[in-house]
């Protein structure tokens, strides 16, 4: 456990005391401001715009609701924005230690794998969460110019916080499995965008696989959580997904220990 | 034998991947694929006995040892996290987070699709861009059963399908059961669960078409002599919605059969017996449901049968000046309603036109409809410049028809009534939601193969029937719309934000960053 929060604290602090940490969350959050930006004026044009013609041909004023039709969408950009921005992240948790050889330390140390591989998957997801937080920030603004609904914002940030954790923990798998940081970000990439899509395929397919490539999708256990229903199944579905990439990283380290 | 050994291993493996990539696009189970698939494993089992010495040399490997076990783990690990997910997914646990339960269903709905015994696939026409409402309606029901599928068309893309299910704009959906298909034009989640009502519904129902006082004939196609009089249009289009149709001789039979949902008179030539009469009265009465489509004179009127239920067929025909009728090519005779009562019936007829050549206005018996304790409902008025014509010698003599002051009925004139009682026993009190239900129109050429086709003629016949033919009430849901939650930006504050949000706030992250490096260089 102690070895456990000392890799977590030196990880952290690799990533926030270069400027890279900064840069990389500076970009989340201005691609996410824009977004926000664009979202919000639309969705206040729409609604002026509706309220008008209501007005002119004397019908009952429409029913806009800020939450379903601007946040649910910004939430699935945010969740888009992530799967380019994580690989970034975690590219370099173990592959950089194999290139410049530390990694031997880690394997001749007391220290147990499965301690530094979740000490490297707490640290990216602590970033992670501080990204997410510093977006949240926008959705408070709102509260100053409207009344937005609470529950489906917040069932939202556990979505992504969920889905950013399946992306951190193949990442870090995908970092372990080579010694070169461009290759773990682009295969984290590859395969993350592929069980992104899977989904769609599942118009192809007889429908027994078609429903069942739905289930395996990133993407379609999110809009539960965007809309601001939390479903015990998506839940247990990103536990899963983050679980079997943290478990396969402790596979691959394992095995390299004997094949030494 | 060597070489066929070593090749046997690949050619077996190709097989396998052939068959599962037959079945993955196919989607059926075919003799092709088992042969691949039984021959593919052979070949392997073949590749495996001739190489198992090789195998064993590899197995016993170091390497592979710890390899092996490496892949075995995941795998089982894999398989236990796809069991746990197959559980979770079957028995979750959802929480509707929004203020007024947006995405949560009724509980009429939901124990609709929990006692759901039959297969539902629902299948919404939409544009790919428009179809998050049914998606987000459909989904919720797909969580609650799987026994419900559904799936989003877009009209445009797939025309194909569209096709299949005849008429389809933007916004229907088709709702299939085992045997029967119901089409809802509104995304509602009232209007699905109905839907789904009606298609689980168990049986066969049959309509009854009365026979013997010269009625239209519901064999006879639009060909031969008497084409354009027969139904056989409307009977197809009664089996297209999987009634069972059978014809009725009422003198032999003495009585209604207990099957019978709807009993059709459709424009009797002579009167009823009264024996008759008294069988489908007595029918009526114990919450029969009768669609009764009559004539002017010289047809018969069944002045008696509806007499005990408020309507009084009169004299006369109906004939319109407007000129409403000219515009589709119908003249005096043939008057042109579009003027609606408020009903079940009609309710989709709001702004459409159905027409009636030769039809008889009907009053109300406002003496009777107390006694009696009858709902009596107008379907079709004619309009203002319209008027009973009682001169009935009129067409014979070729003179010249007029409104006369008095003698004719002056109009709006009434060519449809609806005539609903609840059922009571013997001590006068209700019998549940039992309902006599009788339908009246003062005509039924409308419903003929030479008019079914007009205009909307043959929605009114066949939504008159699926009115008769519903025993028991459909649910009525609450519509469930997202709240009124705006954001309320004047120019300034939107620039405030712009500012703040997408220049400020990443800039100062940056600085940040430059600080910490500066600091520690």
């Amino acid at each position: 456990m102690k070895s456990y929060l000392a890799i977590t604290d030196r990880e952290l602090k690799s990533y926030f005391v270069s400027p890279i940490a900064y840069i990389v969350i500076a970009l989340f959050i201005l691609i996410t401001g824009i977004f926000f930006y664009l979202i919000i004026s639309n969705f206040v044009e729409l609604s002026f715009r509706y309220t008008m013609q209501a007005q002119y041909y004397r019908m009952a004023p429409p029913k806009l609701n800020v939450n379903s039709m601007a946040i649910r969408p910004l939430l699935h950009n945010i969740s888009l924005f992530a799967l380019f921005w994580l690989p970034l992240l975690t590219m370099r948790l173990i592959a950089e230690e194999k290139k410049t050889g530390t990694i031997e330390l880690i394997f001749t140390s007391p220290v147990r794998t499965i301690e530094t591989v979740m000490a490297k998957f707490t640290a990216s997801t602590t970033l992670f969460v501080v990204m997410l937080a510093l977006t949240f920030l926008y959705m408070v603004s709102l509260f100053f110019f409207g009344n937005p609904e609470l529950g489906p914002i917040l069932s939202g940030y556990l979505g992504l916080l969920l889905i950013g954790m399946s992306y951190i923990a193949f990442g870090l798998f995908f970092s372990s499995i080579t010694d070169n940081q461009i290759i773990a970000a682009v295969a984290t990439f590859a395969f993350i965008l592929f069980f992104w899509a899977i989904g769609w395929m599942s118009g192809f397919v007889s429908p027994g696989v078609g429903s069942f490539l739905d289930k395996l999708s990133l993407i379609n256990h999110f809009d539960d959580f965007a809309k601001g229903v939390i479903d015990l199944g998506n839940i247990v579905y990103y536990l899963s997904f983050t679980f079997f990439g943290i478990f396969l990283t402790y596979i691959s380290l394992e095995s390299k220990k004997w094949r030494l | 034998m060597k070489r066929f050994v070593d090749y046997s291993g690949i050619l077996g493996l190709l097989l396998l991947i052939a068959g599962g990539l037959i079945y993955v696009i196919t989607t059926t189970s075919s003799w092709l694929i088992t042969t691949f698939l039984i021959l593919g494993a052979l070949l392997l089992l073949v590749y495996i006995v001739g190489n198992i010495g090789n195998i064993q040399n590899y197995f016993s490997k170091r390497s592979t040892k710890y390899g092996t076990n490496a892949v075995v783990t995941s795998l089982i690990v894999l398989a236990i996290l796809l069991l746990v997910n197959f559980v979770a997914f079957r028995h979750t646990i959802r929480i509707d987070t929004t203020a007024n339960h947006q995405y949560s269903l009724s509980e009429q709905t939901q124990k609709i699709l929990k006692h759901l015994k039959k297969d539902v696939h629902v299948i919404g026409f939409f544009k790919s861009e428009e179809n998050q409402r049914a998606k987000d309606l459909f989904e919720e029901y797909a969580h609650l059963s799987s026994k419900f599928s559904y799936e989003l068309v877009d009209p445009d893309k797939r025309p194909a399908i569209a096709r299949k299910y005849g008429r389809i704009t933007y916004g229907t959906i088709i709702v299939e059961g085992p045997s029967k298909v119901e089409r809802i034009k509104k995304t509602t989640e009232e209007e699905l669960t109905n839907a789904i009502i009606k298609v689980t519904r168990e049986g066969k129902k049959w309509i009854y078409f009365l026979e013997g006082h010269g009625e239209h004939d519901i064999d006879q196609d639009m060909a031969g002599e008497t084409g354009r009089s027969g139904m056989a249009m409307a009977k197809k289009a009664l089996e297209n919605q999987y009634y069972g149709i059978k014809k009725l001789m009422l003198v032999t039979a003495k009585k209604i059969p207990s099957d019978c949902s709807v009993l059709v008179i459709a424009g009797p030539q002579t009167d009823l017996i009264q024996t008759e009469t008294a069988a489908i009265n007595a029918y009526l009465k114990k919450g029969g449901n009768v669609l009764a489509m009559i004539d002017p004179t010289p047809s018969a009127s069944l002045k008696d049968l509806l007499a005990p239920w408020g309507v009084v067929p009169d004299n006369d025909v109906v004939l319109d000046v407007s000129g409403v009728g000219q515009l589709f090519g119908a003249g005096p005779a043939i008057p042109v309603i579009n003027n609606y009562g408020n009903h079940m019936i009609t309710k989709d007829l709001k702004r459409m036109i159905t027409a009636f050549p030769l039809a008889r206005s009907l009053s109300k018996d406002k003496t009777i409809e107390k006694k009696n304790d009858l709902t009596i409902v107008d379907l079709l008025k004619t309009g203002p410049n319209s008027w009973g014509e009682t001169d009935l010698t009129l067409f014979e003599n070729q003179k010249k028809a007029g409104y006369n002051p008095g003698v004719d009925k002056k109009g709006p004139l009434t060519l449809g009534m609806v005539v609903t009682k609840d059922v009571k026993d013997s001590t006068g009190t209700p019998l549940g939601k039992k309902k006599s239900r009788l339908v009246v129109y003062g005509d039924s050429d409308f419903a003929t193969n030479a008019w079914f086709h007009f205009q909307k003629n043959g929605d009114l016949f066949l939504n008159s029937v699926n009115w008769l033919a519903e025993e028991q009430d459909l649910v009525a849901i609450r519509p469930r719309s997202p709240e009124d939650r705006r954001i309320n930006l004047t120019k300034a504050q939107s620039k405030l934000i712009f500012w703040v949000g997408v220049v400020l706030f990443p800039l100062a992250i940056v600085l940040l960053g430059i600080g910490v490096y500066a600091k520690r260089r």
